[in-house]
């Protein structure tokens, strides 16, 4: 199994504080990978800067073997919160947009996905639930063919049955070659997708364990491990 | 390159649906005006008043051409920041080029748009011989068709296209110097320190600008340049001080983009 993903010696600060330090991690291909840690942990900059928008001052990223910008971003698939539409933008030109910008952008994917989903290409950006909007961010995200999805809290604020769909179109849509790095608060209703977990504590990596080293090692399942490790019960 | 035509498709259609709302309000204010003007004038109809009206066009078309500038300048400034625009997989000299690029057509489009009603106004105009309007009288009699030569009229075009180019590439480094200060140090009061920061990074850009410029033009022309050639050789020169400026600036901001300055949403 290849390494689709490479960290090596990350420094970033922002404000004048340090958010990740000396950050080191190596993720191999075909997984789905649990991103944890508390609120302001670093998660979400991490993510950005593994995406190419946050600016890396100190460290090397490596992605599929790719550590130039351009590509990596070929080899990327963030979720994209929508912040840079306008409000009126109707979800059709939203998808209209990406199959433009992105080569790998599938449209029969994103409308396989968007019929599971149960989404309307005719509605407005500002008429979308919180939960419709999320729906609408992964099946843009997982419509494009990448090595790499970066999934930013894609069940934040998102009601039980919205959730159970997006977590069945994640497992659906997945290629087998391709990882998914997810990190969210909801760390239970995640917990069933996850091959690894990551956990960010201190503003660096704490751990990278598989799951089923957690359950036959430590008997616990992920959020309990998880609260523990941040607890300092389990060094 | 596909995707850099795709990317300033996207943006140019993007402004042009902004130009084609600014230009329909243009018109509807004008119509507004021309009803009033028509009904202050108890509904009769004299050809003297296409003189006047065509000065509220004027009038309009100045304000339009503002709110477009300003528009397309918080525009451009808003892709550079964006996240929707940072993720596609394009190097920040090809963004940063398209965003130009499709501000300047947009631009381009508008005053393509005005100078369709300008023509319409002027044909009628020199078919009805109303010149006796100073200021029309100055626009059509003077300025079209009485310019010294062609070469001074195609470099003041350079030059209003160069400045606009300029004043968004200053723009540009300045909300890049303020974003890079605000995200290296731990600022308290931030909103206050923007403003600070904004007029002080603008004086200063200002200030370099305006020694720099006016250095070369009192060693080339301090004896003056009332001579027409000299006139014509000064725009050649501004032309070329605006490309250096525009290389200078456009070279700090590709470099700030690449390395420094993240989204903000």
């Amino acid at each position: 199994m290849s390494n689709v993903l490479k960290i090596e010696e990350l420094n970033y600060k922002k404000g004048g504080k340090k958010i990740l330090e000396d950050v080191n991690l190596k993720l191999d291909s075909g997984k789905i990978i649990g991103l944890l840690g508390e609120n302001g942990a670093g998660k979400t900059t991490l993510m950005r800067i593994i995406a190419g928008v946050n600016s890396v001052p100190e460290g090397v990223i490596t992605v599929n073997g790719n550590t130039k910008k351009v590509s990596i971003k070929e080899n990327v698939s963030l979720s994209d919160h929508l912040d840079g539409f306008k409000a009126t933008n109707k979800i059709s030109e939203i998808v209209h947009f990406y199959s433009a910008v992105y080569q790998d952008f599938s449209i029969t994917k994103y409308e396989d996905i968007a019929n599971f989903l149960g989404l309307d290409m005719t509605k407005k950006l500002a008429a979308l639930s919180t939960g419709t909007r999320g729906k609408l961010v992964i099946a843009l995200t997982l419509a494009r063919s990448a090595k790499l999805y970066l999934l930013d809290e894609p069940l934040s604020g998102i009601d039980s049955i919205s959730r159970k769909k997006i977590i069945s179109s994640i497992i659906r849509w997945k290629d087998d070659d391709s990882t998914i790095i997810i990190s969210d608060h909801y760390v239970t209703a995640i917990a069933s997708l996850l091959d690894e977990v990551v956990i960010i504590k201190d503003q660096k990596i704490r751990d990278l364990i598989p799951v089923e080293k957690i359950q036959s090692d430590y008997h616990l399942g992920i959020e309990a491990y998880y609260e523990k490790v941040y607890l300092g019960e389990i060094q | 390159m596909t995707r850099m035509r795709t990317l300033n498709n996207q943006l140019f259609f993007n402004r042009w649906k902004m130009i084609n709302l600014v230009f329909l309000i243009n018109l509807m204010a004008f119509g507004i005006v021309m009803l009033i003007d028509v009904v202050s004038n108890k509904m009769t109809f004299k050809l003297v008043m296409f003189d006047k009206w065509y000065m509220y066009y004027m009038l309009l078309t100045f304000v339009a051409y503002l709110v477009t500038w300003v528009l397309l300048t918080k525009d451009n400034e808003r892709v550079l920041f964006s996240n929707k625009y940072r993720m596609i997989p394009i190097t920040e000299w090809k963004l940063y080029f398209s965003n130009m690029l499709s501000s300047l057509l947009a631009l381009i489009y508008l005053w393509f748009l005005e100078g369709i009603v300008n023509t319409i106004f002027g044909s009628i105009q020199a078919n009805h011989f109303l010149v006796g309007n100073a200021l029309t009288s100055i626009l059509y009699t003077k300025a079209y068709y009485k310019l010294p030569n062609v070469d001074m009229t195609v470099r003041s075009f350079i030059i209003g296209f160069l400045s606009i180019t300029l004043v968004w590439s200053i723009v540009t480094l300045v909300h890049f110097l303020i974003s890079l200060i605000s995200d290296k140090f731990a600022l308290k009061k931030k909103r206050v320190i923007k403003y600070v920061l904004y007029f002080l990074i603008t004086y200063i850009c200002l200030m370099i600008f305006n020694s720099t410029v006016s250095g070369v033009f009192v060693l080339m022309y301090g004896d003056g340049f009332n001579v027409l050639e000299k006139i014509n050789s000064m725009l050649l020169t501004s032309i070329f001080i605006f490309i250096g400026w525009i290389v200078v600036l456009t070279l700090i901001n590709v470099y700030l983009l690449k390395k420094h300055i993240e989204t903000d949403y």
